[in-house]
């Protein structure tokens, strides 16, 4: 709870000092939100460590191999980061950019999760 | 948290946006525009090393 309320008041202070900074220079009010985001994920790292292990527990106790479990946890990633920085593509007014952050970030997690499916194709026409 | 770094950034962009004003008013535009390009590159040094600490972070996470 801790971390929320502290990652909440640095999310609105930064927004609101933006706003200030924004008529003279749009470009440091970027900057700012962006840095704010940035500090606000990076404190919540140990709460998402915690909650992490668990899930790796979790993965553990179904008796699966990493190699399935592990593309689940890695697209969690890629969506973090194509999403955080589409998002500030488009603050900046470069929908297009973030357009195409977005394309690469669902390529990059089909990529990722080509083990998986071609388990789950195996396992299927293993079935028939 | 590392509250100091939000407040490091607005503090400079606070200060480039009076320098800017003072010196547009005075009629030095060119060294108005100096002064922001100058805000923005110390700001930018900084929000890079946040950025590639963020990335090191997610890899070290998400197993990558």
């Amino acid at each position: 709870m801790d971390t929320l309320i502290r990652g909440a008041v640095i999310g609105i202070a930064a927004a609101v000092i933006g706003l200030v900074l924004k008529k003279t220079s749009p470009e440091l009010a970027l900057l700012l939100v962006l840095a704010a985001g940035i500090v606000i994920i990076i404190g919540a790292a140990e709460t998402a460590v915690e909650v992490l292990s668990l899930t790796e527990e979790l993965a553990a106790m179904t008796g699966m191999s990493p190699t399935l479990t592990n593309p689940v946890l890695k697209c969690t990633g890629i969506a973090i980061v194509s999403k955080l920085t589409s998002d500030v593509c488009k603050d900046a007014g470069a929908a297009s950019a973030a357009s195409a952050i977005e394309l690469v970030g669902a390529v990059s997690g089909i990529a990722v999760s080509i083990p998986l499916i071609r388990a789950v194709i195996s396992a299927v026409s293993g079935a028939f | 948290m590392d509250v100091d770094l939000i407040f490091k950034i607005a503090a400079v962009g606070i200060v480039v946006a009076v320098l800017n004003l003072l010196l547009s008013r005075s009629g030095r535009d060119e060294q108005a525009l100096m002064t922001t390009i100058a805000g923005l590159i110390v700001v930018l040094v900084i929000v890079v090393q946040e950025i590639s600490d963020l990335f090191s972070l997610i890899k070290s996470l998400f197993g990558f």
